[in-house]
């Protein structure tokens, strides 16, 4: 198990992580969303022990991965691009890796490269952006560590390419390995991790994805039979997704103590149509800000 | 401390100056000697011959070796500019730090890597060079006790000096500034001694009974800080003084670095310095030399009477344009 402990980091006076705190278990998908400058890529360095907390620990097994660097074996990140292996071929950068990681399988590297199509002798250097991405992500997945890192795997890469890279991330998820996935693409994460971090301020929510779809918020398409009642659009408990002549559609969050959704029914609206929740309404509901206009 | 895996990839991104110092040592040492006893015509070898009478004369004062030494001192500045600062904008840095070992283990590595290369060159030339004395016409006055004096000598001196650049990488943000410290090394002592004695000497306080003098004759106490003090010690020179000054400054730099480097923050990097600590050090630093330059340069190019007057509004206006200049200075992140 990997344990974050109340991690809090500052950067240039910013508190950029303030006391984050989560388990993830061996087996998982991990989605971690958040909005650009969130903190999402200094919360994987720092659980890659690239970045020294503030305050807080990063845990496997219960070992700080800060005070004993070893348990980093358990533990791959695979950052946006592989930068520091340019000068080296790909066969190359396996012989480096393999020396650093034991449990490393050189065979699904060179079988999964020539499966790719990507050539094993060519310098990282002269690889598309695509071809980083993927093997960056075949590079930390042949070390066989149980948790990977992965920021941004399909950002700015083409639909094939990114079609391959989630298809050997669901391969390594099937065997067991846990991925913690930061992405702007939510289709993408809705569709492979069972849970969500969503990170705001500098802190985290953790969210099952079930919980997702019949959780506490709900959407609705809503169409008024009089003038839209203003106040209760603007109320807490609600946000507005879009607005469409008189069609809203709105996040009603139905735990609220006020009773948006009572309240909601008492305006005898012309249509009232429940609708599945997807991450996306999630991320808006959680990060929209007050001034989100769907 | 020795990991395996690390040490491959330093001589796999320094592999060019794993021939670069061997080379170039061998063209200030082994080439010059040969030159010097084996080149040129008949007349001026037999002239060369004559004029060596002693054993210090035919290895002429050790003068060989310092240069060497200064050669070698440069080539690891930049192996340090490699090893770390290079490392701070490549991703490499990020890469290592994820990997699963120490900061302590993998900055011991670079200092064995950078040392091992030293010794091997130190090594190799210093049999080169005794090769030639040997079999030189001057051969009667080889002394071991000579190349094995100057071997130690530069060993210890450049792998202080060496561990100074590590150092100052460990605590600069980015290749630039680690450039720019390293460099200051040779140039502030001296530089520092001018400003401070012009701040003395405008308050008629004289470091010597006249108002003319020799830095180099008179006050050489800033000259205990300047590696070059070091460096060109001639061999009838060297005694413990010399060994114990690079001693202390090869602890006080490996500890000083590896403890920079083992809290080493990563965030920073592109900034002229990674520590807050140091950024104030270096702030206040900046201001009081750039005002004392100041001071110096207006009182030299305005002052025919009131020196101190001039000198004053030169040190006002450089504290003012100092202080701005380091703000901005400290506020960028530098891309290389």
């Amino acid at each position: 198990m990997l344990t974050v402990s109340n991690l809090s980091k500052t950067i240039d006076g910013q508190a950029v992580l303030r006391g984050v705190d989560f388990k993830l278990e061996q087996g998982r998908v991990v989605g971690v969303v958040g909005r650009n400058g969130a903190g999402k890529t200094t919360l994987f360095k720092t659980m890659a022990g690239i970045l020294i907390p503030d305050a807080g620990t990063v845990e496997y097994e219960g070992q700080s991965i800060h005070a004993t660097p070893s348990k980093k074996l358990n533990i791959v990140f695979i950052p946006d691009s592989p930068e520091a292996l340019f000068s080296y071929t790909a066969m190359e950068s396996a012989l480096f890796f393999s020396h650093i990681y034991p449990t490393f399988d050189k065979g699904f590297f060179s079988n999964t490269l020539h499966k790719l199509e990507l050539p094993l002798d060519r310098k990282i250097r002269q690889f598309s952006k695509g071809m980083r991405m993927l093997f960056s992500t075949v590079l930390g997945l042949a070390t066989k560590a149980p948790f990977v890192l992965l920021d941004e795997p399909t950002n700015g890469i083409d639909a094939i390419a990114k079609k391959q890279v989630m298809t050997l991330l669901m391969e390594a998820a099937e065997e067991g390995t846990t991925l913690v996935i930061s992405s702007h693409l939510l289709n993408e994460l809705e569709r492979v991790a069972d849970t969500i971090l969503v990170m705001k301020a500098g802190g985290i929510e953790t969210h099952d994805m079930d919980e997702t779809a019949n959780g506490a918020v709900r959407k609705f398409q809503v169409v008024f039979r009089d003038e839209a009642p203003a106040s209760w659009l603007n109320s807490p408990s609600v946000r507005v997704l879009d607005k469409i002549g008189r069609v809203y559609t709105v996040l009603v969050d139905t735990k609220a103590p006020i009773g948006a959704l009572e309240e909601m029914g008492k305006f005898d609206p012309l249509l009232m149509e429940h609708l599945p929740m997807k991450l996306e309404d999630l991320f808006v509901w959680k990060l929209g800000g007050s001034n989100y206009v769907g | 401390m020795w990991v395996k895996s690390l040490m491959l990839r330093e001589i796999r991104q320094a592999r060019a100056m794993i021939w670069i110092i061997p080379l170039g040592h061998f063209l200030m040492l082994g080439l010059q000697r040969y030159n010097e006893w084996f080149m040129g015509g008949e007349d001026l070898i037999a002239l060369r011959v004559r004029f060596a009478n002693s054993m210090l004369e035919a290895y002429q004062y050790g003068n060989m070796e310092s240069n060497s030494r200064m050669m070698l001192v440069l080539a690891l500045f930049v192996l340090a500019l490699i090893q770390i600062g290079a490392e701070r904008r490549n991703g490499a840095q990020e890469l290592l730090f994820s990997f699963p070992y120490s900061r302590r283990s993998i900055y011991v590595t670079k200092w064995l890597f950078g040392v091992g290369l030293l010794a091997g060159s130190l090594l190799l030339n210093t049999l080169i060079d005794m090769a030639v004395m040997a079999s030189s016409p001057v051969s009667s006055y080889f002394s071991f006790a000579f190349h094995a004096n100057e071997f130690l000598y530069s060993m210890l001196t450049v792998t202080a000096l060496y561990t100074l650049a590590l150092f100052l990488g460990a605590i600069s943000g980015s290749i630039a500034s680690q450039g720019i410290f390293s460099g200051l090394v040779f140039v502030l002592p001296l530089g520092l001694w001018v400003l401070i004695e012009r701040f003395l000497r405008v308050h008629d306080i004289y470091l010597s009974n006249g108002r003319y003098y020799s830095y180099r004759d008179q006050y050489q106490f800033y000259r205990y800080f300047s590696p070059d003090y070091y460096l060109f010690v001639q061999y009838p020179f060297l005694s413990a003084k010399y060994v114990i000054g690079m001693a202390a400054l090869l602890l006080l730099a490996g500890w000083g670095g590896m403890a920079a480097y083992e809290k080493n923050r990563a965030e920073n990097n592109g900034k002229l310095l990674l520590f807050p600590v140091w950024d104030r050090i270096l702030q206040v630093s900046f201001v009081a030399c750039f005002s004392l330059f100041s001071a110096l340069f207006v009182s030299e190019m305005l002052s025919m009477s009131n020196e101190l007057i001039w000198y004053y509004a030169g040190l006002l206006a450089g504290a003012f344009i100092g202080l701005s200049l380091i703000r901005r200075l400290t506020r960028i992140r530098l891309k290389i």
